[in-house]
């Protein structure tokens, strides 16, 4: 097994990728106006993100009663429910199903759940290949390449590069850079796609326990396409998508397209219940996906994540994520939400410098639409990775361990804080020059190499202040 | 810290003496320009301050303690002073503590445009009622040699025209 990348790693290349950059800071500003400006426009905005909040977190502690009142009502409607544990599981239903239903080829929509059990490679290995419809998602699957973020997993490419790209494998001689002529040609690409699919392959926004009926959001019309066209469809969806009633879309249905893409309302909702002869898919196959989802919702402050509704608004405002781009969290959930997300998923140990991937600004929290704490999760997982840490010899003898047991003496006794004063205002003497100190030695070091330290003055606020009332005296 | 924090360490400690000495402590304890604007209900202290100024709102005063316009409320009534709106306040410096160490990298490039929204306005002093956002950011203006000073909020308060 190898180690994932850490963070920083991941940061430090980006970083330096002057294109990726602007690309970046060009994106999320302007769905970042967008959002703010069409946020501004509800006056029960806070209304509605508690209404949001409080269903989520009214369906994660009756998960287990509306998954079954789900799969009884998806069956009711005429489609099949599939229970899987894990990524594995998961692949092996989607590729057993599209082998029984006789496909070579499937048509993708939605499909960062799929990214999530990487279902591609699954399906390639099985002969069969995925076709992306998501113009993003096919940008980024023609270069070969992981999505950066969640609504718009193409968002380090700017259309200079997408031109290129399609010019190369989509085998158009000669392409302007304009977005109209980039988008007519993979229409035309996926319009034959469309018509020769026999089997659809999405994932979900929501779905309603009491009906049955599943939903996806989307703006261009391909979810359409892969929802209605094929003869069998078939949906991945994590445990948490589910709400319990129909009417809770009401709320949903605001929060979600003003808060990803800064729409009032986004152009194509769809929903389908089951089977209907004649109109839409034969076949419809819902697959439940825990892949440590459970988990998540054992831990009382982590399981918060779980409300999540995928709308990235908490990316487009991170100032972490719109400097490093994606790639940098190394999972299909990047930005604020997936720092808190895949630790969970995955396990801390799995990825531990995740939750440090934040300055706990509180920009991303005060965004979400379903208000989840994501500093306040942040800082709960950064203790699990301590305590993990903790565990072992090497934790134990760990300098910043140490340093923050010494700290925590400190700073719980007067006394002892008066003199670490005293102390470090005598030891600062030999490196301050001209009233500035401007190198300290390791691991301070690490400070002064962007930062002059101003030195600790001779007298403390507490000592000044004394001053001041004896002599008053 | 005391009104955010502590009542989450008291949590996980499972204590519930801490707890409740940290839910009697937790009102008691005021950010400065809030005791002043909305305790006190004054908004001119008396102030005296000749300099361009702009203001760094802080995160944890912004999102956390959502002190809102208290700050400059008190700003604005000082005598003498130019205040100048820094744009893009509401961004993060980049400081958040230990993250300033741990993603050195990404912390500095925050600071980078801090610094630099900073030096837009061309005010010769930047001020905040955060220490920690004042050390990150005025280490690196005095680094840069830019020629802008950091100072705390109280700092400004504290000046009269008799005692400049």
């Amino acid at each position: 097994v190898t180690a994932r990348p850490t963070f920083q790693a991941g940061a430090r290349i980006a970083l330096q990728d002057a294109q990726l950059r602007r690309n970046l800071r060009k994106a999320t500003h302007t769905i970042r106006a967008k959002r703010a400006a069409v946020v501004a426009e509800v006056p029960d905005w806070q209304e509605l993100r508690r209404a949001g909040r409080e269903i989520k977190a009214h369906t994660m502690r009756h998960l287990d009663r509306y998954l079954l009142e789900l799969e009884m009502s998806v069956q009711r409607a005429g489609g099949k429910v599939h229970w899987a544990a894990d990524a594995e599981s998961a692949r092996n239903i989607v590729v057993d199903l599209v082998r029984r239903a006789g496909a070579r080829e499937v048509v993708k929509v939605k499909s960062i759940t799929n990214d999530e059990i990487g279902l591609n490679r699954a399906l390639e290995t099985g002969g069969i290949t995925p076709i992306e419809t998501d113009l993003a998602e096919l940008i980024i699957q023609l270069a070969g390449e992981s999505s950066s973020h969640i609504l718009v997993p193409a968002i380090h490419k700017n259309r200079a590069e997408i031109r290129e790209l399609f010019m190369a494998r989509l085998g158009v001689p000669n392409l302007s850079d304009e977005p109209e002529a980039l988008a007519e040609v993979a229409r035309q690409y996926l319009r034959r796609a469309f018509l020769r699919a026999e089997v659809g392959i999405s994932g979900a926004n929501f779905a309603v326990a009491e009906t049955g009926s599943v939903v996806v959001f989307e703006s261009e019309g391909n979810g359409r396409m892969c929802l209605t066209l094929p003869r069998v469809l078939i949906t991945v969806m994590g445990i948490e998508k589910v709400v319990p009633r129909f009417i809770d879309l009401e709320v949903f249905a605001q929060l979600l397209p003003r808060s990803s893409t800064g729409e009032r309302m986004n152009p194509y909702t769809s929903l389908w219940t089951g089977v209907h002869p004649g109109d839409g898919p034969e076949e419809f196959h819902l697959v439940l996906l825990d892949n440590g989802r459970t988990d998540v919702l054992a831990d009382e402050v982590g399981r918060q994540a779980l409300h999540c509704i995928r709308c990235s608004a908490c990316l487009n405002v991170c100032p972490v994520y719109e400097r490093t781009g994606g790639h940098a969290y190394q999972s299909v959930y990047p930005g604020p939400i997936g720092a808190i997300l895949t630790p969970q998923l995955l396990g801390v140990s799995q990825a531990p410098t995740l939750p440090y991937a934040s300055s706990l600004c509180g920009a991303c929290y005060d965004v979400c639409p379903v208000a989840i704490n994501i500093p306040e999760v942040l800082v709960h997982l950064r203790g699990k990775v301590v305590r993990a840490k903790q565990r072992s010899l090497r934790g134990q003898v760990d300098p910043e361990y140490r340093s923050m047991q010494l700290m925590a003496r400190v700073f719980s006794d007067q006394r002892l804080y008066e003199r670490a004063q005293a102390v470090a205002q005598q030891a600062q003497r030999p490196f301050v020059r001209r009233g500035t100190i401007s190198w300290l030695p390791p691991p301070l070091n690490a400070w002064t190499a962007a930062h002059d330290v101003r030195p600790i003055p001779p007298q403390s606020f507490r000592q000044w202040w004394q001053a001041e009332r004896d002599r008053e005296r | 810290m005391v009104r955010e924090s502590y009542s989450r360490v008291a949590e996980a400690f499972g204590d519930s003496e801490l707890r409740a000495r940290v839910a009697a402590i937790g009102p008691r304890v005021k950010e400065l320009s809030e005791f002043l604007v909305v305790d006190q209900k004054l908004s001119d202290v008396g102030a005296y301050y000749p300099h361009r100024v702009t203001y760094h709102p802080t995160c944890h005063s912004l999102r956390v303690l959502r002190v809102g316009a208290a700050p400059l409320t008190l700003l604005r009534a000082v005598r003498g002073i130019d205040l100048v709106e820094l744009p893009a306040a509401d961004e993060c410096c980049g400081f958040g503590g230990t993250f300033a160490l741990k993603n050195a990298d990404v912390s500095r490039s925050m600071l980078t445009d801090k610094s630099r929204h900073v030096l837009e306005t061309g005010a010769e002093v930047c001020t905040s009622a955060d220490n920690s956002c004042l050390m990150h950011i005025g280490g690196a203006l005095h680094r840069e040699r830019t020629g802008v000073r950091t100072i705390h909020l109280a700092e400004i308060l504290v000046n009269t025209e008799e005692r400049p």
